[in-house]
């Protein structure tokens, strides 16, 4: 199969002014990342905030320059080209973003904003470009009238959606859907989910998922990964195996945290291992997940993990597996 | 009791916050202002002065130029409605006209203003990094020179005359706008819409221009609006001082300073002048304010 | 002033019961009835779980619990009791410390919620020394131990620090340390993990659930989740359009839904 984008052992790091000294802190964001994303091949990323989850969807959809590092699109390396050479891969290229309420240029109309995309990649005529933006409204769910509103007079689904057409309107190869339903209610975050497979299925879109929500990576996608401090932990081909045989103690700890179904499923609330997010040792010689891990042994403080195949499709980068 | 009400009062802040959806679609920026009495108090004057600014020359009972010696410090008339100067001038048809100079020569300090600043503080702003650092070290000499003195000193060199005061004003005051458009555009950088313009392949100059300017054009011209006021002021004192607008133009500075030897004894040549600048930078002043408030939620 | 007083509802352990309110927004050109006819009832130590599609009134409600509610919004019928006093009965300047001190309200937008000019030790023990007259070092120590209970990290440090230095999970954290530091007798929760992940929604569930356990209080869950709800609530009310279509258990709702309404949202469920 076609290797559509690719990151060759990327990193990043942001440098945080400290407020009380002058000298800088670096943050790493992500850590060494290598994922080949094939076509026709969806990745679900998961982890929890402040994982390095968006910072790497950046980075791929070439809105970001890696520190360290590599991304390719289709062999070609896009991870330190100007905006101008960008342009030709940018109707291939497009990432839906998390923040749908801060996305969209308040003094532009959707319509406008929607618009702009497709004239800078296209030479359509007016009319053209009207019917493209009407499709693809229709197509995400929201009438042809939207498109001469302003982002604020919509409401926060509405705007989501049209942050999804925006991003979907010229049919590009790869997207980057960072959070996309995380800040829909339930009820809309299945149309949504449902609707991201359909145009799926429809124009052979490759999808990179970004979500916290474990539940939503079955509808969307083929392939998931497991993101901790910078780090995919664990990456499994959902097509051979089953999400149920997970093997990192933090992926079982993502599962044990998604709520009860129904009321007879409840779990007595373990936390213990949940704590403490914040603190996460800062050292290339350990298992950054060790403090909270319950299973972690001498090995563990000495010596990191580095990701092994333990069964068709399903790496692991753990110690006890 | 009170401690407790500011507890409430913070609650329902935040409560606010989380509602002022609703409020920006039911109570637009036009609303906000007309529901305020002093920035439409404002807005009313400064419609009126720029009215008697485009019309003087209809308005104005008398040429304000034509001296009549045998005229001189008359009272009020039919046909000096304020009396006549020194030099036998209509009092009311030169403050008519000064009214038209004020609003002239203060609209060309502000556009000479905005044409250095804004480009400078956009480029700033947008290019970070060692441009910024080096535009910014400029703008903070500029900063640091005394304005006024400074613009003294060019109106000096350049000989004293209307143009000259307006080239020195408006070198010496660019840089303080510079520093704030280039704050705004800094700001506006940082929001996800642009990283969204990005995604839509636009170029930098489409981000600048479509995305960035377009978002601080609001803000730029209150800014603007507000600073009306002490434009004017500052050119009334400069042709006060004789550095400006040069007589015998009709402008309040001039009247204010061919009045000086006569405030023992006729100070309503004083006066009026000194009412109409008061009245106008309080009338802009007023409105800048209004603005701000209704553009700020 | 005879305020109105209901002994029965002080009895059963009914902390919140609002018979049939409704209120209306009152707008240039319509008015906008945000809840109508609404009966709901929070008992103490019991979580109540106020289930909804996004503008269906539920905010509305929590705002008008604590008399809050926006100027334009008008309060055209019923009653709120909260601990056996008709809230709305009361005249306004008892009103507001009659209800500050037995509720506390936590919001969506943890970062929002706190004042950003102020740090976390300012605001705690604030609102330490707002309901109790104890001197500024035993407020801190309250304050510290509040921290504790809501395990976050290094407390000391915490409290040195701004809003805007922690995590959205940390700064919820903090809000019902706050929301929590006077016993209140109800808790609003407004989507209190809406904006969070998955853990931390784990996290804050522990603590509310904790919470009710430890102190007796009654929580009004607010949240258009129904695996938050089926996770810790015990009473359900699913609201639509301003009104409750359908309460009763946790049980009933999830093994014998009747309405339609809450069989779409059960079936909307992932
Ligand atoms: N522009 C930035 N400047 C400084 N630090 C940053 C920046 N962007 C991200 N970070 C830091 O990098 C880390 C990873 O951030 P990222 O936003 O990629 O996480 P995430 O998994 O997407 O989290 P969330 O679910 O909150 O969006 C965090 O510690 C964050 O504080
Ligand atoms: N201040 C207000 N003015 C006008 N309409 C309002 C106001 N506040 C809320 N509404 C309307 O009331 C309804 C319920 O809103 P809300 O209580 O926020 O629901 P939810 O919490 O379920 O999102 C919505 O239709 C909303 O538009
Ligand atoms: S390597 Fe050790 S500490 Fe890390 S996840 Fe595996 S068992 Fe836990
Ligand atoms: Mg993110
Ligand atoms: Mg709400």
């Amino acid at each position: 199969m076609e290797v559509l984008a690719e990151t060759l052992n990327i990193r990043k790091s942001y440098e945080k002014q400290n407020l009380f000294s002058k000298k800088k802190e670096k943050v790493p964001a992500v850590n060494g990342v290598s994922l080949k994303i094939q076509k026709g091949c969806s990745v679900g990323l998961v982890g929890e905030s402040g994982s390095g989850k968006s910072t790497l969807g950046r980075m791929m959809a070439g809105l970001e320059t890696p520190t360290e590092g590599q991304v390719l699109f289709r062999g070609q390396s896009i991870s330190n080209i100007s905006l101008r050479k960008m342009r030709p891969l940018r109707r291939n290229i497009q990432m839906i973003f998390q923040n749908s309420s801060s996305v969209f240029d308040p003094s532009y109309t959707i319509g406008e904003s929607i618009a702009e995309v497709i004239k800078n990649s296209e030479k359509v005529s007016k009319k053209e470009c009207l019917g493209k933006i009407e499709t693809i409204l229709e197509q995400v769910g929201l009438d042809t009238s939207y498109a001469q509103r302003y982002p604020k007079e919509l409401s926060g689904g509405q705007r989501q959606r049209a942050n999804i057409a925006r991003a979907l309107v010229l049919h590009p190869e790869f997207v980057v859907c960072d959070e996309p339903v995380s800040s829909l209610d339930y009820s809309l975050r299945k149309q949504v989910l449902t609707l991201l497979n359909d145009l799926r299925n429809k124009f052979g879109i490759t999808y990179l998922f970004i979500t916290h929500d474990l539940n939503c990576v079955p509808y969307v996608c083929d392939i998931m990964a497991i993101m901790y401090a910078g780090k995919i932990v664990e990456q499994i081909d959902l097509k051979n195996n089953s999400m149920q045989n997970t093997l990192h103690p933090y992926t079982s700890l993502l599962f044990s945290c998604i709520p009860a179904k129904v009321p007879a499923e409840r779990k007595k609330c373990t936390i213990e291992s949940i704590i403490d997010t914040t603190v996460i040792p800062d050292s290339n010689h350990c298992c950054r997940f060790f403090l909270r891990c319950p299973h972690y042994t001498e090995r563990c403080i000495n010596e990191e993990p580095l990701l092994k195949e333990v069964a068709n499709g399903h790496f692991v980068a753990c110690h006890i597996v | 009791m009170d401690e407790d009400d500011e507890h409430m009062m913070q609650i329902k802040i935040q409560a606010i916050k989380k509602l002022n959806v609703w409020f920006r679609s039911s109570n637009g920026i036009i609303n906000r202002i007309f529901t305020q009495k002093a920035p439409v108090f404002g807005l009313v004057i400064v419609a009126l002065i720029i009215f008697i600014a485009i019309a003087a020359s209809v308005i104005a009972p008398n040429d304000p130029l034509k001296v009549n010696m045998s005229m001189r410090l008359e009272g009020p008339s039919s046909l000096y409605w304020l009396g006549t100067d020194n030099l036998g001038r209509c009092i009311a048809s030169r403050l008519i006209w000064g009214a038209r100079m004020s609003l002239i020569y203060s609209l060309c300090v502000l556009g000479l203003m905005m044409v250095i600043s804004i480009p400078i503080g956009l480029l700033s702003g947008y290019a970070g990094g060692r441009v910024d650092t080096f535009i910014m070290r400029v703008t903070d000499i500029f900063l640091s020179l005394p304005t006024f003195l400074m613009a003294l000193a060019i109106a000096g060199t350049l000989g004293p005359s209307a143009k000259n005061m307006i080239i020195a004003m408006a070198s010496v005051w660019w840089s303080s706008y510079a520093r704030i458009i280039r704050g705004m555009a800094m700001q506006m950088k940082q929001q996800d819409f642009i990283l969204a313009a990005k995604a839509a392949a636009c170029t930098h100059s489409q981000i600048i221009f479509r995305h960035i300017l377009r978002n601080i054009a609001s803000p730029i011209i209150i800014m603007a609006t507000l600073e009306i006021g002490s434009i004017i002021l500052a050119i009334a004192s400069f042709s006060f001082i004789g550095l400006g607008a040069q007589p015998p133009t009709p402008e309040w500075g001039i009247m204010l300073s061919d009045s000086k030897e006569f405030i023992q004894t006729q100070p309503q040549l004083m006066i009026y002048p000194g009412i109409a600048i008061i009245i106008t930078v309080m009338a802009f002043n007023l409105l800048g304010e209004g603005l701000k408030n209704a553009i700020q939620d | 002033m005879q305020y109105k007083i209901d002994k029965g509802v002080r009895s059963e352990n009914v902390i919140l019961d609002i018979r049939n309110l409704s209120l209306d927004y009152v707008m240039p050109d319509q008015n906008i009835h945000a809840v109508i006819d609404l009966k709901l009832v929070a008992r103490m130590g019991k979580i109540t779980a106020l289930v909804g599609e996004s503008g269906s009134g539920k905010s509305t409600v929590a705002l008008a619990v604590m008399g809050i509610q926006d100027k334009n919004a008008i309060i055209s019928n019923g009653e709120i009791y909260l601990a056996g006093t008709d809230v709305l009965s009361l005249p306004k300047k008892d009103k507001r410390s009659y209800i500050s001190n037995r509720v506390g309200i936590i919001f969506q937008d943890p970062i929002d919620s706190l004042n950003p000019l102020l740090t976390i030790g300012e605001q705690l023990v604030e609102t330490v020394l707002i309901h109790e007259k104890i001197t500024k070092n035993q407020a801190r120590t309250i304050a510290l131990n509040q921290l504790l209970a809501v395990s976050l990290p290094q407390p000391e440090e915490l409290m040195k620090k701004y809003p805007f230095m922690l995590s959205g999970g940390m700064c919820q954290r903090v809000m019902i340390a706050i929301a929590s530091v006077f016993r209140p007798l109800l808790l609003i929760a407004d989507e209190p993990t809406t904006a969070l992940d998955v853990t931390i929604q784990a996290q804050i569930l522990h603590h509310l659930d904790s919470m009710r356990k430890r102190d007796g209080t009654a929580i009004l869950l607010i949240t258009h989740d129904l695996g938050v709800v089926a996770e810790i609530a015990d009473d359900v009310c699913i609201m639509k359009d301003g009104h409750i279509v359908e309460s009763g258990t946790v049980d009933d709702i999830f093994y014998n839904p009747q309405h339609v309404h809450t069989r779409q949202l059960l079936a909307a469920t992932l």
